[in-house]
């Protein structure tokens, strides 16, 4: 990562550079290490640092945006250069209400500097811890360790000037017998919080389980949704439902309904940066601070989240959600926490006289935004559930299933959480348990 | 450039390499988007450096840089090669590479006009008068536009081969509206969904995409689409449209003949293969009529180029013939596993990524049949077309598809329209039952920039031509 002194110093001969009404610059520096593993060897081992520096004039109205990874003074030149060419020709946006002033924003930063130990020897050693647990027991490993660190700065015209940096450490493993397979993951913005072992331990132990699935029927099923499973569900509801320019285009699912018990009174979720659990930092792309937001409370649909754009058209604050511009998509809760339950999972276990446990989605999509339909197979970790006991894996299933229905049906959630995610995007979400849900076809494996 | 390329192969053959490959790019995007006909972003990009890739007693490191300075491609030569021992802790087997002839030839994509000399102004004349036509409509209550461009220089060089270039040129647009009643919310895209339709063309491509022309029948269809009959359920002659089929290829056959998805290396992200890896010139993917082809070298395609990004020349093969598996989309690295040599699929989103192999332009032949005599023969049926959604399972074999559009089809014509239709299939029974494909006149070639794989996930842009052809007894529903 750039060091904050060369970071500073760039945000400054940007808005130096820049002679249009307003200017506003976003620099993202990164620094990621990833090593991947199938067939129980490393395949790919990559590294790489990068900066990025996005620059957004306005001039009047009109606004272009341009981004360069070249930070030589002629590359900054540049791309204000480009930028400025863009908002002088581009139409004028009436809706554009103009850079924010300067807020002042709480000190946050989720970094831990024992991610800079995690070289490509001790990610292969967590590799190789993977392969011998997995060994073990006649397993195959597929999956990847990864460290990062990333600073995020904005600067504008107005007098902002913001800089917080994260780290984070990621595992995920999925190990494999003849006929089943099972999938961990975890991250953590410390290194020391990854066990390796624990995680090779759990996997290895969800493929046993699993090995000779047997073919089961499509239908409607009683399922637990473990928290990878869920965290699938809350991406979609974070892009679709608390997206307030998907209410105001009449896309989303939330379109009129917000104050209407629209899931079971078990669901509680927010959008909340401060915890760590997440690694958010204290704000958002305009500049503005992340405001902590109740979402759902006790199953009501409270709140959206706010750019300054979704923000203006409805004569409220930002709630600093905007995600880097130019954005037509809208603004976007990047730190949900469904809230855990009091409920052991164990005793969620119990309380199945027939059903399915759900490990994970794959390719999850929507059918219908509006009506919040979605469709996605299971994977790594389907089983079947009899008298409150695992019985037997299950070959993968097809859901399409309305989504606020399966949470109005939603009995039971875990008093265990923990947060899962991909690249794009990450929750925290405990497991749970719905009393229906529609699986509409099933596959060969 | 050739001089840094140089500095890095002798760098790393110092530090013991037996491969290396250096690859700079430079990419630039141009982007304009409309709501309701306004311009909401307008971006333009660029990001340039250069990655190494070495190959160590067997094992690979790649490291990578902004910084285009000698000593910098020193410093990231050394990383590589550390990162490239580290790997060797946890290898089963070293790795080996096909002997493929290398290129020799530079590469560029023809044009007529190149969009970055068009002035913002003329571009969002498109979008503007599409949206005013849409809105035109009654019961449309929102519109979009978008037109992207891409320009993607590339140098490589490695160890094995001598420095080519290629510059790489993608023009692509889009339209879609909203039509809204009751609560219920119906979309129509043009020219597809996808990010539209993108080629590797110029500005020209522009012109002949025919947005302006094409929004108030799609407006129209919208609207007509809310008091339409939802699609009924049950097992019927299902005719796919191009642009659908395009998508259906994509996912069931371009995905599941990747040869490192075949060998397991994508399975924890993106997933495996139903394909083994000794099915090759044995496996039934589909019926007689099924003719798959991966054609680098296809005028127009976003998988068309001189060479990959391991150098490996541009090609046409067929993947699928006559139903039969005959070949994979692969590296040097996979191809050599199966006794074959490299199709030239070996591609990455930017100089900060490994090569992966991707698709190139995949594409179903066109068979011989006119789409009235494709349809004759359909006493009942569904014809659908333009993708809405897409899901399939981690093997590429359980699918389930909706699209935008759909008309019945009864005693071998187009009847009434119908609303949130989907199908679902398992691949090679879905394959097994296409029992006619549309000649020529149906065949289009349709630009996808938007193919995730990859951890760290990198985004490809591939194409795939496909006529309209013919499935029988497919599941077929509406989404309730």
């Amino acid at each position: 990562m750039l060091e904050r002194k060369k970071i500073y110093q760039t945000l400054d001969t940007v808005l130096n550079f820049s002679t249009a009404d307003e200017t506003a610059v976003i620099l993202i520096s990164e620094d990621l290490a990833l090593t991947r593993f199938a067939n129980s060897e490393i395949h790919q081992n990559v590294e790489e640092r990068n900066t990025t520096v996005r620059v957004q004039t306005i001039c009047g109205k009109r606004m272009g945006v341009a981004s360069t990874n070249d930070l030589t003074p002629a590359g900054l030149k540049e791309v204000v250069s480009k930028s400025m060419d863009l908002a002088h020709y581009a139409p004028e946006n009436p809706d554009f209400p103009g850079l924010l002033p300067p807020e002042p924003v709480p000190a946050f930063e989720p970094y831990s500097p024992d991610v800079e130990s995690f070289t490509p020897g001790k990610r292969a050693d967590a590799v190789k811890t993977f392969v011998k647990i997995a060994r073990a027991s006649r397993l195959s490993c597929a999956g990847y360790v990864s460290a990062s660190s990333s600073t995020v700065s904005y600067g504008n015209s107005r007098g902002a000037c913001l800089s917080a940096c994260s780290s984070l450490v990621n595992a995920e493993l999925i190990t494999f017998g003849e006929t089943s397979s099972g999938y961990v993951s975890r991250f953590s913005h410390r290194l020391q919080d990854i066990h390796f072992e624990e995680i090779a331990q759990e996997a290895v132990q969800k493929t046993l389980q699993g090995a000779n699935p047997r073919e089961l029927q499509p239908g409607e099923y009683p399922v637990i949704l473990d928290t990878p499973a869920v965290v699938d569900i809350l991406t979609y509801l974070a892009f679709y439902g608390f997206n307030a320019r998907a209410v105001q285009e009449k896309r989303g699912f939330l379109t009129d309904r917000l104050g209407e018990q629209i899931f079971s009174p078990l669901v509680n979720i927010v959008d909340d940066y401060t915890r760590e659990e997440n690694i958010g930092i204290p704000f958002d792309y305009e500049g503005a601070p992340r405001q902590k937001v109740i979402l759902i409370e006790k199953g009501v649909a409270r709140n959206l989240v706010y750019d300054s754009i979704t923000a203006f058209r409805e004569g409220k604050k930002t709630t600093g959600h905007a995600l880097p511009p130019p954005n037509t998509w809208g603004p976007v809760p990047l730190n949900m926490i469904f809230l855990p339950g009091d409920t052991p999972k164990s005793e969620m276990l119990q309380s199945v006289q027939k059903g399915l446990w759900i490990t994970r989605f794959h390719y999850t999509n929507t059918v219908d935004p509006r009506k919040f339909i979605l469709t996605g197979m299971t994977r790594d970790g389907t089983f079947w559930i009899e008298n409150g006991q695992i019985t037997h894996g299950v070959k993968n299933l097809r859901f399409t299933q309305n989504i606020i229905d399966a949470f109005r049906n939603l009995s039971m959630v875990s008093r265990e959480a923990y947060g899962v995610g991909e690249e794009w995007y990450k929750a925290f979400a405990p497991a749970v348990k719905i009393d229906s849900f529609t699986f509409t076809s099933a596959t060969l494996f | 450039m050739e001089d840094l390329a140089r500095v890095a192969i002798e760098e790393a053959e110092r530090q013991g390499a037996t491969y290396v490959d250096f690859r700079y790019q430079r990419e630039q995007f141009e982007g304009v988007e409309t709501k309701q006909g306004k311009v909401e972003a307008v971006e333009r990009t660029h990001s340039e450096g250069f990655g190494v890739r070495v190959l160590l007693q067997g094992s690979w490191g790649f490291s990578c840089s902004p910084e285009l300075s000698r000593s910098r491609v020193v410093q990231t030569i050394r990383n590589a090669v550390k990162i490239a021992r580290a790997s060797r802790k946890v290898q089963q087997s070293p790795v080996t590479l096909d002997d493929s002839p290398l290129a020799t030839q530079d590469y560029q994509t023809p044009y007529r006009i190149h969009p970055f000399s068009i002035p913002l102004d003329e571009k969002v004349y498109f979008l503007e008068e599409a949206h005013a036509r849409m809105a035109k409509v009654n019961g449309i209550y929102l519109t979009e536009g978008a037109l992207r461009f891409w320009e993607k220089e590339i140098c490589f060089a490695s160890n094995q081969s001598g420095f080519v270039r290629q510059k790489i040129l993608e023009s692509g647009g889009e339209i879609a509206c909203y039509a809204l009643k009751n609560g219920e919310l119906q979309r129509r895209s043009y020219p597809s969904y996808h990010g539209g339709n993108v080629a590797t063309a110029g500005f020209e491509f522009i012109h002949e995409l025919s947005l302006v022309e094409n929004a108030s029948r799609i407006a129209e269809e919208a609207v007509a689409l809310l008091s339409a009959d939802p699609c009924p359920t049950l097992t019927t002659t299902l005719v796919l449209g191009s642009s659908q089929l395009a998508l259906q290829i994509h996912e069931s056959v371009g995905h599941a003949t990747e040869l490192d998805r075949i060998f397991g290396t994508e399975i924890s992200f993106a997933g495996g293969s139903w394909v083994k890896p000794t099915d090759f010139h044995s496996l039934r993917y589909g019926s007689e009529w099924m003719n798959i082809i991966s054609d680098s070298t296809l005028p127009r395609g976003l998988g068309t180029y001189g060479f990959d990004d391991e150098g490996v020349p541009a090609q046409k093969v067929y993947l699928v013939q006559n139903g039969i598996l005959m070949n994979a989309l692969s590296s040097r690295e996979t191809a050599v596993k199966i006794g074959m040599r490299s199709t030239g699929a070996m591609r990455a989103d930017g100089w900060n990524r490994i090569p992966l192999v991707r698709m190139t332009n995949v594409s179903l032949e066109p068979g011989p049949l006119s789409l009235d005599s494709l349809l004759s023969d359909v006493q009942k049926g569904i014809y659908m077309e333009t993708n809405k959604s897409w899901s399939i399972d981690d093997r590429r074999l359980n699918f389930q598809f909706a699209t935008e559009y759909a008309r019945e089809i009864n005693h071998g014509k187009l009847g009434r329209l119908l609303k949130n239709p989907l199908y679902s299939g398992i691949t090679p029974r879905f394959w097994g039952s296409m029992d006619g494909v549309g000649d020529a006149s149906t065949w289009q070639l349709w630009g996808i920039p938007t193919c995730g794989k990859g951890q760290p996930m990198q985004s490809a842009h591939v194409s795939h031509g496909a006529p309209v052809a013919r499935f029988r007894n497919v599941q077929v529903t509406s989404s309730k």
